[in-house]
């Protein structure tokens, strides 16, 4: 008995293993032309208000690539009336756009639909002399139709699985990256909470052992105990700061500040320690435009940024402070010269547990909690802080935004000026 | 007199490597002081301390780095290293490098104590 192959069954068997699109097109159009005989087949998919001609096999070429209104041809009518139909003869047709026709061989055509409860698409056979097709031919025709629908939904649930798993990689590489820099900061903390009460520890013991302390010792040990302590209460202070404002605690008690004021107070603060650093510290252009804030919380976020500057500047570098009025903003910008930053790292300086410098040859202490902090207040103030920076050892750039507060006394203020444009000038 | 027994503290935060050289003075050591692996690895060539105390945490080269170096150098490798560090999880995969690991804080006399051990020598405090 000879084994005939049925073009119907392989199709439908390659199509159940088709993992996309392409390959669901190939298999429609060679089958369809095998079961129907005709002289070309269009595969034609719905995009929106268009067909789609995604893929065809002629006897001369049709409309493969091109797209037309879904009423102005024929696969769109049997999508949009979900049914086959069938055309004799194209010039006795309404429903059949001529001048598209007059290019190609066609002369007669049977149109099925895919998916015909809500059709994504339409296979099309056309012949090069007029021809009716007959129920068998339209009946197989929509039978692939139907196992297309079905493996197109198959590539789409394929896709969709394949997004979601990606989704789900990504948050879970997230999760564990979000982990990972907890447990590097944990470790970090109690690196950093150790160091200066080992300095603490040994000192005490010094003292009490050596039977006779100078007074030039016991100032040295002081000193030494004294910013130890201070370099453990910032420490404390900070994580308290950054637990506090993830729990949303943390508040500010706003009035009207000059911030200009606010700056110079803030760079006299941080002047011994860029002394001490070689660093000049200068304000270079003081406007004085008013906000709402809170001035302790204002000088926590000047002094976090400018001892990050002065900390990431060498010996000789600069650090300028200005504040200036940009329409409705006030801003102050706080640049440096020193240690700049990397575009990979630039994104996340303002992230909680981020340092730009990590590893066992870290130069810098601290948390790296301070522009974490600066951002949580910033926002507090209704404000943003923003970095800058063209890259290592090109400086960096901390820009921070307010809101300028609605001046009542801008009458007096004029009056103010004006009076004092009138006292002579020594 | 007897020389004093050479400690080579290689520390790089100032405050700490200060008090240890006062405290080890103290107790009867001759210090030499280095603020960095690289300055360890130097001091150790040429002042042949009889055992070093290394940080972990320091520029340009760790304690970790220099504790390796020193070990595969003919001359070295004999010193005894004792690592003092603030996060001791740092050597759990190179314990064998040290002859001992004291974590940050750590108690001056438990530092003299775990020399005197390394060097087989009475506690002089």
């Amino acid at each position: 008995m000879e084994l005939v192959r049925d073009p119907l069954l392989d199709a439908v068997t390659g199509l159940a293993s088709a993992r996309d699109e392409v390959t669901v097109c190939a298999i429609v159009r060679k089958a369809a032309r095998a079961l129907t005989g005709a002289d070309g087949v269009t595969f034609v998919l719905r995009e929106g208000n268009h067909c789609y001609y995604a893929d065809e096999d002629a006897i001369a070429p049709l409309w493969k690539g091109r797209r037309f209104p879904l009423e102005t041809c024929i696969s769109g009518w049997a999508m949009l009336n979900r049914t086959f139909t069938v055309v004799p003869d194209i010039l006795i047709d309404e429903r059949i756009p001529q001048d598209v026709y007059r290019a190609t061989f066609v002369k007669s055509l049977a149109m099925v639909p895919v998916r015909r409860e809500d059709p994504i698409g339409a296979i099309g056979a056309y012949w090069a002399r007029p021809h009716a097709a007959s129920a068998d031919e339209v009946g197989v025709l929509q039978s692939l139709a139907d196992a297309a629908a079905l493996a197109l939904h198959n590539v789409q649930l394929d896709a969709d699985l394949q997004d979601a798993l990606r989704l789900e990689r990504q948050a879970r590489s997230s999760a564990e990256e979000a982990s990972r820099l907890k447990d590097d900061f944990l470790a970090l903390l109690s690196h950093e909470l150790r160091t200066p009460l080992h300095v603490i520890n040994n000192w005490l013991w010094q003292l009490k052992q050596s039977k006779d302390n100078s007074v030039g010792m016991l100032a040295r040990a002081l000193d030494v105990i004294e910013r130890n302590t201070a370099l453990q209460s910032r420490l404390v202070d900070d994580l308290l700061d950054v637990s506090r404002a993830a729990a949303g605690k943390l508040s500010i008690d706003s009035k009207l500040v000059d911030l200009g004021a606010t700056c110079e107070a803030a760079v006299e603060i941080a002047l011994p320690a860029a002394r001490e650093k070689k660093v000049a510290l200068e304000l270079t252009r003081a406007e004085h435009p008013r906000i709402w804030g809170d001035p302790d919380r204002l000088q926590q976020v000047l002094w976090n940024v400018l001892s990050n500057a002065i900390k990431f500047s060498p010996a000789g570098g600069q650090v300028a402070v200005s504040v200036v009025r940009d329409g409705s903003r006030a801003v102050i910008e706080i640049r440096d010269n020193g240690a700049g930053v990397t575009a990979e790292f630039l994104p996340h300086m303002f992230d909680r547990f981020r340092q730009g410098e990590m590893g066992m040859t870290r130069r810098q202490g601290g948390l790296g909690l301070g522009l974490t902090i600066v951002r949580e207040l910033m926002t507090l103030h209704g404000g943003t802080a923003t970095a800058e920076s063209a890259g290592p050892q090109q400086g960096t750039t901390i820009r921070l935004e307010f809101a300028i507060a609605e001046e009542p006394q801008a009458q007096s203020e004029v009056l103010g000026q004006a009076l004092r444009s009138k006292v002579p000038v020594h | 007199m007897t020389t004093p027994t050479k400690v080579l503290v290689a520390e790089d935060y100032d405050d700490a490597r200060d008090v240890m050289a006062l405290v080890l003075e103290s107790a009867g050591f001759q210090v030499i002081e280095a603020r960095d692996g690289v300055e360890a690895l130097d001091a150790a060539r040429a002042l042949k301390p009889a055992v070093i105390v290394m940080d972990m945490f320091m520029p340009n080269m760790d304690g970790l780095t220099a504790t390796r170096a020193l070990r595969d150098e003919p001359g070295l490798r004999r010193i005894p290293v004792i690592a003092q560090t603030a996060q001791p999880s740092v050597v759990s995969g190179a314990r064998e490098l040290f002859d001992a690991v004291l974590a940050k804080p750590c108690s001056p006399d438990l530092l003299i104590r775990t020399i005197c051990d390394v060097l087989g020598l009475e506690p002089a405090v």
